[in-house]
């Protein structure tokens, strides 16, 4: 402490008196400065409030009302909950909207393994990887799965093409028809999509590691795989559940790429729970059923980010405390 | 044309020219241009929007060379807006209505026009005014717009007047895979029955693998060849819902005949693409004109693409069309529904609410001419006005012979409030599931349930 007094010794001179008299009167500053943060908040209040708070719960509301586009609201209490746990296709759809999460899996493992790669010292060009890397997010959804609708299309796309020419398969595979292979089709095309989004924060994470801690691993002779345990994944897992949770989110909400390349179909084998929402919302008109299923919508998409919420949190907490 | 937007004789010749080369040899004149100059309601501007057909460059041609013609012949303008289907199917209509965005007139198919229907200002008076031949040609179809609209209060208002027609839905098919597959043509065209169909597709099996198409996409299923099967067996419950709009049909006797019929061509015979839960009839008739189908069903839209992809195959009388079949015992002697694509006005409000309206009217007007009304036949379905078919008679392909001979008692789609739904988005998973291979009357009894519910 003597010794940062001697380093700067103006922290210790009483510098109120070279202040003006209202700024050196503690208790009203603070008040002055507790007024301005509420005023710079207002708008984002506002904001939340009115455009996001409301809604929601006028959403909420909404969902125990039968509720015509046009005509009048009719509360009907619990029905529409208990019409659409009755509904064989909303068990349908849960299932496949869960499976459709698991394409955020897919876009990790892609995400990460690229970042990896791209992040290696040997790699030439690495603004032009990193651009056409990032090429499939830059352009829009409706018209990556039309290019995938094509490339995948039974009589002429490139894809069946050189599988039959490979003798890989024998007869063309109707991939938008076949409820199994839909069902991974679209979740294909929703990784092929989105994972340059989780490979752009993976990548920033692991370009902030020092490249110090991986020289001290290599002393202490760590092979390349205890290198990222031990020094790569405790730098990256923030950036990772947070990506993580971003995506989970974002994807649960898609609809245009499976409604684009099946339409929810065969049956409902692909109708993602937000698919149900467009359909009851803008094809039925049934605003009150379709925010019940955007309600559950929004409880599926919290139970499912709520582990890695947890993670990120108890990671902040652990970076609080270094 | 000159700086006024005015077309002189030679910009006609070349428009005309034009739309000939596209395969309409349309019946526009110079003279028609410029006749009626009757109407005068120069200042008057009105808001259209258009859906019908204009996806082909052919049909939207020649809309805006009616919108053109009416413009020249009235003194009026037309503010037009292309759309598509999807917009009055989906939300985008309802949306613009709800919030004021409302056109003066506008086109859509008349199944799916009652959720607009508060908006909307009845016809009749104005279709009173009509001309005695104009009228006659199109009165036939009055009481089927009535029956259309049968469970609302003023089901007697005309809110929709049609001005094209689909019969749902006619058969094509590629004489060349007969002649490969050693079918006589003339003994067996048109197709009897099903039976007879199955009997055909057998044979047509040795020239394609898969000869036929099911459709399963949402909405195909529940419009094309279906409807005419159950209406060849029972026509009482061959809507998807009764007389007084108070429960689905789709659980009856005939339905799952039918249904079950239209899946095992699919998967008991086999005639159908692995591709069948998502099929179109457009994606059918592009397989029809790369030589991978044999004999599809397709409404006479698709004559468009046929007229512009194989126009050789029409002239020659490779493409034929025929009548739609009726099921095996059907006795009805009814096999086909008729969608029709009909004229809209809104209701107006305001000091000039009334010669909006009848600008609108002025507007319908121009389209149930009968120079653009066979101008229309050719490319965007039959036209309403009976009186011209004949004229229309002859083309190599005959389809205006194949159509007019289902005409007889057609039936027509309620324009429910919720017609969408029933026809389309509720219906389409269950034809799908059986397609998978669930048990049709299960399927079939779910979604009456389903519809039930919604009534």
């Amino acid at each position: 402490m003597a010794r940062q007094e001697a380093l700067h010794p103006a922290h210790t001179l009483d510098i109120s008196s070279a202040l003006p008299a209202a700024a050196a009167s503690r208790p009203r500053t603070a008040g002055s400065e507790r007024w301005l943060i509420w005023l710079f908040l207002l708008p984002t209040v506002l904001f939340l409030v009115l455009l996001l708070w409301l809604p929601f719960l006028q959403g909420v509301w909404m969902s125990f009302h039968k509720w015509p586009f046009i005509g009048e609201p009719q509360w009907i209490g619990l029905q529409n909950y208990r019409d659409l746990f009755g509904a064989a296709y909303f068990w349908t759809t849960m299932r496949v909207t869960l499976l459709y999460s698991l394409s955020t899996a897919l876009q990790l493992a892609l995400a990460l393994g690229a970042a990896l790669v791209l992040n290696q010292s040997f790699i030439r060009l690495k603004s032009v990887w990193r651009g056409v890397m990032l090429m499939p997010y830059a352009m829009p959804p409706v018209v990556v799965g039309a290019i995938w609708m094509y490339l995948l299309d039974p009589d002429l796309g490139m894809v069946t093409h050189y599988l039959l020419s490979w003798g890989i398969i024998s007869k063309p595979i109707y991939w938008f028809s076949d409820p199994v292979w839909a069902k991974w089709i679209i979740m294909l095309v929703a990784s092929w999509t989105f994972w340059p989004f989780m490979f752009i924060i993976l990548l920033a994470a692991l370009q902030a590691i020092p490249e110090s801690y991986y020289e001290l691993a290599e002393v202490y002779g760590a092979n390349p795989w205890r290198r990222f345990r031990a020094v790569t994944l405790p730098h990256i897992r923030g950036a990772m559940l947070a990506a993580v949770i971003i995506r989970i989110a974002w994807n649960l909400a898609k609809i245009e790429q499976p409604f684009q390349l099946t339409g929810g179909g065969p049956g409902y084998e692909t109708s993602v729970l937000s698919i149900l929402t467009y359909r009851f919302a803008y094809l039925s008109g049934d605003f009150g059923m379709a925010f019940t299923v955007g309600l559950l919508l929004i409880l599926v998409t919290f139970v499912l980010i709520a582990p890695f919420l947890r993670g990120f949190q108890k990671q902040i907490k652990q970076a609080r405390r270094r | 044309m000159d700086l006024n937007g005015r077309y002189s004789r030679r910009d006609f010749v070349a428009m005309t020219a034009g739309l000939a080369a596209m395969g309409l040899t349309t019946s526009l004149t110079p003279d028609l241009l410029h006749a009626q100059a009757g109407s005068d309601l120069k200042g008057v501007t009105i808001v259209y929007w258009n859906m019908i057909g204009v996806q082909n460059p052919i049909v939207k041609r020649l809309s805006a060379s009616i919108i053109k013609a009416f413009e020249q012949r009235t003194g009026a303008k037309v503010k037009t807006t292309w759309d598509t289907y999807g917009s009055i199917i989906g939300p985008k209509y309802r949306t613009n209505f709800v919030a004021g965005k409302i056109p003066t007139v506008f086109d859509g198919s008349n199944r799916w026009s009652g959720q607009l229907r508060s908006f909307l200002r009845p016809m009749n008076d104005f279709i009173a005014t009509l001309d005695p031949e104009t009228h006659a040609g199109i009165a036939w179809l009055l009481p089927l717009v009535e029956h259309q609209n049968r469970g609302y209060p003023d089901a007697d208002q005309i809110y929709d007047l049609p001005f094209t027609l689909i019969p749902q839905a006619p058969f094509v098919t590629r004489l060349d895979h007969w002649e490969q597959a050693g079918l006589d043509f003339d003994s067996n065209w048109p197709i009897r029955d099903t039976e007879h169909l199955v009997e055909v597709l057998t044979a047509l099996r040795s020239v394609t693998e898969y000869p036929y198409e099911v459709y399963g996409k949402i909405w195909d299923a529940g419009d094309t060849q279906l409807n005419g099967w159950v209406r060849s067996l029972d026509i009482p419950n061959s809507d998807f819902i009764n007389d007084d709009w108070s429960r689905s049909t789709c659980d009856s006797d005939a339905w799952i005949t039918a249904v079950q019929f239209y899946i095992d061509l699919y998967r008991k015979y086999g005639f159908s693409s692995p591709n069948t839960p998502q099929s179109t009839d457009e994606g059918a008739v592009e397989q029809l004109i790369r030589g991978q189908k044999s004999l599809v069903h397709a409404d006479i839209l698709n004559r468009g693409t046929i007229m512009r992809r194989m126009r050789r195959g029409i002239q020659d009388g490779t493409i034929q069309w025929g009548p739609h079949c009726p099921m095996a015992g059907g006795t009805t002697g009814s096999t086909a529904f008729l969608a029709m694509s009909s004229f809209s006005i809104t209701r107006q409000e305001g000091p000039d609410a009334a010669i909006q309206e009848a600008a609108a009217w002025e507007f319908i007007k121009e389209w149930l001419m009968p120079e653009n009304q066979i101008a229309l036949a050719k490319s965007s379905g039959l036209c309403a006005r009976r009186d011209l078919w004949e004229d229309l008679k002859g083309a190599p392909d005959r389809y205006i012979e194949a159509v007019t001979s289902m005409l007889d008692n057609p039936g027509v789609w309620s324009n429910h409030v919720k017609s969408v739904d029933i026809q389309y988005n509720l219906f389409a998973p269950h034809i799908q599931q059986a397609m998978q291979g669930n048990d049709v009357t299960h399927e079939l009894r779910a979604y009456a349930a389903e519809v039930n519910k919604i009534l």
